[in-house]
């Protein structure tokens, strides 16, 4: 890259000059290597002595994305001293700019996030159109701003906002960006930012603004007494507390270093801040969330790239208000897409109209939504009991009940009123696109389009490719799933899909370690500690003992050689107690409602009779132990899925399980987790278990890809 | 015997409070915050018929949250509810927890700055009507200087209490004193003094005669107070709701006058104000506010905390009360010296209120124990303390 390919120095005049960023061949500003490179540059041959003030701005819809993420991989394994080095090279470009002997303004419209931001508060001021958007995301990818963010937004803002923003790591409006100070001016007319940050500029050339004092802010150790400090910090790491586990350092690494950072000088601050990023960039958490952050990008762009050849889906059609029918039709009506919902009874189809009324007024009292946006959500639900409007329908969800007699039927029925390019999707989450397709004359329009419950909150969607589904029918159920704001993830048809086919392994080596006598609440408990949002007892309860022992029966028939059959399991037997799990009251364990009406998990000593006559034996497992047969299933069954060609990339299966069962984001997904431990020791931790069947024997390639040395994703060696 | 009292001090001729209703659904929940200084401001006047009304110069109301039934300067809405003449003039003063205590300071510098001889001063809050938080708008800028977690009072006193290495333990002891304190002095009629009857409601509806305060826990237990969870620290928090002021709703008052125009009305005062001081403090660690205020009045009294017999702190927390107790000498006298008819924890806490509630307090505690000299003091949120020092005349 030259310089001129990511920033050029025009004059405007009378001595203001702006520093355009605009990087060629790209939609968005990122600082990569090249780019620094090139901004130092520019800022080095900057005419000092014919300027009096300093513009920087962006010609792209945005200021800055941040830094280039792409290379944070191969920059986090270099040596410690490159990083540190690289780091103040960085910080001395700031600095410059910063030291200007000149006023500074940043105009900013759209992103400017991480490094973006950073080198936007090394300015004096900052001009920002109401629709910007400013924050330092570090945090997510288990990093701390190291360009100086962490030392200079304290200072200007003050230790508690800067945590705030810091250990959030979301994105600011503009409004919040001028309440806390790190803006200085909202501009609403979007074309007029840059005169507006001009005039500011102006101002502060002929000494009506002060711009030497906000330097002064930034740039000198502040003030604030020991015990606030304190306050500020330890209430910081409070709250970091109860909502961050220990599995991710980043957010209380930021607060520690901004309680240490503050009191020194920028340098001092500036080369601490340095040692703690290179702390944090080096650890394996890090690594394994911007490994994940890739993926995301690389499913964001694979997606965009299908929806982009489809006809967006005008009207939708549901057939079905159940649970999952209901939960359509309200997501589909609330992102926009109107949508008409048919059930046999009246009573199904106002049970479906009560939950999303229900779901809305939720909304409405948290203010997340406007009573308008609520009656036009209303609105574009249509709920009927027979065919009409089915014509214009672009695409039909079916979710009626699991039975494939009644699934393939209502099909058959439904192509029958639909149009000719109309898409036809079933959910289901036990049956194969393949085997309800067989009734279809147009099989190619059909497709699977797997939601999980609850449809509003849960943001992934399977998109279940079927032998004959055309490449037409995938494209606008990836649209229509785009447009619904969900993560969809293209995958191939067999049982269980993708996400199932690999938690149902995960939730029988449960069984077995329950019927091998380890007690539940302490498979719970070590399995939460390891990540999991919920241990496997009390996902069972919520997911519910029929629907468990449904969906493993089927899959067990589907996989026989990796499950236990002909055995009963513990859901089986609470099954047939009637211990159903939360629907029913009891489970695993026993739910009571408290006086705030929240349902409260209980331990229930009742429940050891009944499992007693499923427990065969009484190991003694360590955690470690535990944690190993919990897993191993589940990560050879995703290897399998990336062999078959169920899924097209190991950064779709992350995504998946990620965004579908909460699989722990600080693995890194499943393959980022085997390829943390590194595949020749998980192969050899599975050797370890050989007893226990074909769900702990690594496939044959996995064999040869560890012998090779090879890992799911390109990671470079730390 | 009556003490000989100057010209030229400050004394105080009666003082008196509501009942404290509880906040949250309690006897007060269909009384404004007007109407009920108002009731009480008639009673008060009412039992001091040689007290006269005209002669007053300011009526000093204090209330923090100053909007909807607490707001345009309810001082002179409450004078004119009470039928006060109309040219008595009416402020409302707002020192945060502080406030009514504020108001008696700016009436007896008054005095001393011969800018009038008779004052009414009090204040009210209903935190069930407006919660402490209603409105609140925090200068982000601030957050450059103090954190803003400080003005979390909660936070603050555990804070304090870390700092000062008070455990659970000895806050729950703390707080069941309070309520036991309270309780007895209920039975044994030690509030009777004070409290003056004003309107209210039963829970059932019912219009009654609010003659006894509504929050107290006559069953306080120290096993009770020990399960319960902390409230500003889930988890790993000291304080208590067994352990913070109770939410509650009241009103308090005082009448003070000159020396001179006391006795020339043929009035006598309970006591007079010997010294008076506020200072401030790191907004962090607010709850010490008492300490340096303390010390300051001291001073000018010239005056050791030996030479004070009876001391009323705001119990705004225990995890407070403690620290300031230990650096002001009194944690050795704590039984024969202070708040020893319970306190803020029992009592409650309107924030208006409690300034002249304690001093109130203080006057009949003094007068039971026949005691000379004093001390009425409180915290103040974002850091600051405020302490009067009395002498008994009766």
């Amino acid at each position: 890259m030259n310089v001129e390919s990511f920033v050029r120095l025009e004059e405007i005049e009378n001595g203001l000059y702006q520093l355009v960023l605009d990087a060629t061949d790209s939609r968005m500003n990122v600082l990569s290597k090249a780019a620094i490179a090139a901004l130092g540059q520019t800022i080095e041959q900057l005419p000092l002595d014919r300027m009096r003030g300093l513009l920087i701005c962006s010609a792209k819809a945005g200021f800055v994305a941040g830094a280039d993420i792409t290379e944070f991989c191969d920059n986090f394994a270099a040596r410690e001293d490159t990083i540190f080095d690289y780091g103040m090279s960085v910080h001395k470009i700031f600095n410059r700019i910063e030291d200007l002997p000149l006023p500074t303004v940043v105009a900013i419209r759209g992103e400017a996030l991480g490094g973006g931001l950073e080198l936007a508060l090394s300015a004096d001021f900052r001009v920002v159109s109401d629709k910007a958007r400013l924050g330092l995301p570090e945090v997510n990818l288990g990093i701390l701003p190291g360009w100086g963010g962490s030392v200079r937004l304290p200072r200007l803002i003050g230790v508690d906002n800067a945590l705030n923003w810091m250990t959030q790591g979301r994105p600011m409006k503009a409004a919040e960006a001028l309440r806390v100070g790190v803006a200085d001016a909202v501009i609403a007319a979007d074309d007029q930012l840059e005169a507006a940050a001009l005039r500011v500029l102006q101002q502060a050339v002929d000494g009506e603004l002060d711009y030497q004092r906000r330097r002064q802010l930034k740039t000198s150790a502040m003030t604030l007494a020991e015990a606030e400090l304190t306050m500020a910090c330890d209430t910081a790491t409070g709250m970091v507390a109860m909502t961050t586990s220990e599995h991710y350092p980043a957010a209380r690494r930021i607060i520690e270093s901004v309680r240490q950072g503050v009191r020194l000088s920028r340098a001092e601050a500036q080369a601490h801040e340095s040692r703690d990023f290179i702390a944090l960039a080096k650890s394996t958490v890090a690594r394994n969330l911007v490994t994940l952050f890739l993926s995301d990008q690389q499913l964001k762009k694979t997606n965009r790239n299908l929806a982009k050849d489809a006809q967006p889906v005008q009207q939708a059609a549901v057939l079905g208000a159940g649970i999952m029918g209901g939960g359509v039709a309200y997501q589909s009506a609330s992102t926009g897409t109107p949508i008409v919902m048919k059930d046999i009874a009246q009573s199904a189809l106002d049970t479906g109209m009560a939950e999303a009324n229900r779901l809305m007024l939720g909304q409405i009292k948290r203010k997340k939504m406007t009573p308008e946006a609520a009656l036009q959500t209303s609105q574009r639900i249509q709920p009927r009991l027979d065919y009409q409007s089915f014509e214009q329908a672009d695409l039909v969800v079916e979710a009626v009940v699991e039975n494939p007699a009644i699934k393939r039927a209502v099909l058959a029925e439904v192509e029958q009123q639909v149009g000719a390019e109309a898409v036809l999707a079933t959910n289901t989450s036990t049956l194969t696109v393949a085997e309800l397709a067989a009734g279809l004359t147009r099989p190619q329009n059909f497709c699977g389009m797997h939601f999980f419950n609850p449809v509003h909150r849960m943001p992934l969607v399977e998109i279940i490719r079927g032998p004959q589904t055309s490449e037409l029918a995938i494209n606008r159920a990836v649209s229509y799933a785009l447009a619904m704001q969900k993560v969809p993830v293209v995958v191939g048809d067999c049982a269980g899909f993708l996400v199932n086919r690999i938690l149902l392994p995960y939730v029988h080596a449960f069984a077995r370690l329950v019927m091998d006598g380890v007690d539940f609440e302490r498979i719970d408990k070590v399995m939460e500690a390891f990540g999991w949002p919920m241990g496997p007892a009390t996902l069972a309860d919520i997911v519910g003992m029929d629907t468990g022992h449904h969906a493993e029966g089927l899959i067990a028939k589907a996989y026989p050689d990796r499950y236990l059959t002909g055995v009963k399991t513990p859901t089986d037997v609470l099954f047939e107690a009637g211990r159903l799990g939360q629907k029913s009251g009891a489970g695993y364990y026993r739910y009571e409602t408290d006086k705030r009406g929240k349902l409260k998990k209980k331990s229930d000593p009742a429940v050891r009779d009944v499992l007693q006559g499923v427990i065969s034996a009484s190991s003694e497992l360590s955690d470690e132990q535990i944690i190993q047969r919990m897993m191993i299933p589940m990560c050879l069954e995703a290897v399998r899925c990336l062999e078959e060609g169920i899924a097209s990339s190991a950064g779709d299966v992350d995504i998946a399980l990620v965004n579908g069962v909460g699989f722990p984001r600080y693995l890194g997904g499943v393959f980022g987790y085997i390829d943390s431990l590194g595949l020749a020791d998980f192969v050899a931790s599975c050797d370890q278990w050989q007893s226990l069947g074909m769900a702990y024997q690594p496939t044959a390639g996995l064999r040869q890809m560890a012998a090779a040395g090879q890992s799911f994703h390109a990671i470079a060696a730390h | 015997m009556n003490k000989h009292f100057d010209d030229q001090d400050v004394v105080i001729i009666d003082a008196a409070r509501t009942a404290m209703g509880r906040s949250r659904e309690g006897v007060y929940r269909h009384v404004r915050a007007d109407t009920l200084s108002a009731r009480l401001l008639q009673g008060l006047l009412a039992r001091n018929p040689n007290f006269d009304p005209a002669r007053v110069e300011d009526l000093i109301w204090g209330c923090v949250n100053q909007t909807l039934e607490q707001g345009l300067n309810i001082a002179k809405g409450v004078a004119i509810l009470a039928d006060l003449p109309a040219d008595i003039a009416a402020q409302t003063v707002n020192r945060l927890c502080g406030s009514s205590m504020a108001g008696l300071h700016t009436a007896a510098a008054s005095i001393k700055a011969g800018l009038g001889d008779s004052f009414i001063v009090g204040g009210v809050e209903h935190i069930g009507h407006i919660s402490m938080t209603h409105g609140m708008d925090i200068n982000p800028q601030l957050s450059r200087s103090i954190s803003s977690h400080s003005m979390n009072m909660g936070l603050t006193a555990e804070a304090l209490a870390r700092k000062h290495g008070v455990s659970r333990q000895q806050q729950d002891e703390f707080g069941v004193r309070s309520q036991q304190l309270a309780h007895a002095a209920t039975v044994e009629g030690r509030y009777q003094r004070e409290l003056i009857a004003v309107e209210g409601h039963a829970a059932d509806g019912t219009l009654i005669a609010v003659k006894q305060d509504e929050v107290i826990r006559a069953d306080a237990s120290l096993e009770g107070l020990a399960a319960l969870p902390p409230v500003f620290i889930p988890g790993r928090g000291t304080i208590t709701a067994g352990t913070a002021s109770a939410m509650a709703d009241g009103a308090s008052a005082m009448l003070v006058m000159s020396g001179k125009a006391a006795r020339a009305a043929g009035l006598q005062p309970m006591a007079r104000i010997v010294s008076m001081a506020v200072a401030g403090c790191e907004a962090a660690l607010m709850g010490y506010g008492p300490v340096p205020a303390t010390q300051k009045a001291l001073k000018r009294a010239g005056m050791t905390i030996k030479d004070i017999d009876a001391v009323e702190l705001n119990e705004a927390f225990a995890a407070q009360a403690i620290p300031v107790l230990q650096d002001l000498q009194l944690m050795d006298e704590l039984d024969h010296k202070v708040n020893l008819n319970g306190g803020a924890i029992a009592l409650g806490h309107p924030f208006g209120c409690s300034g002249t509630r304690i001093s109130t307090t203080l006057l009949n505690v003094m007068q039971q124990q026949n005691s000379q000299i004093g001390l009425a003091t409180m915290c103040i949120g974002m850091g600051q303390g405020i302490s009067t020092i009395f002498e008994r005349l009766e």
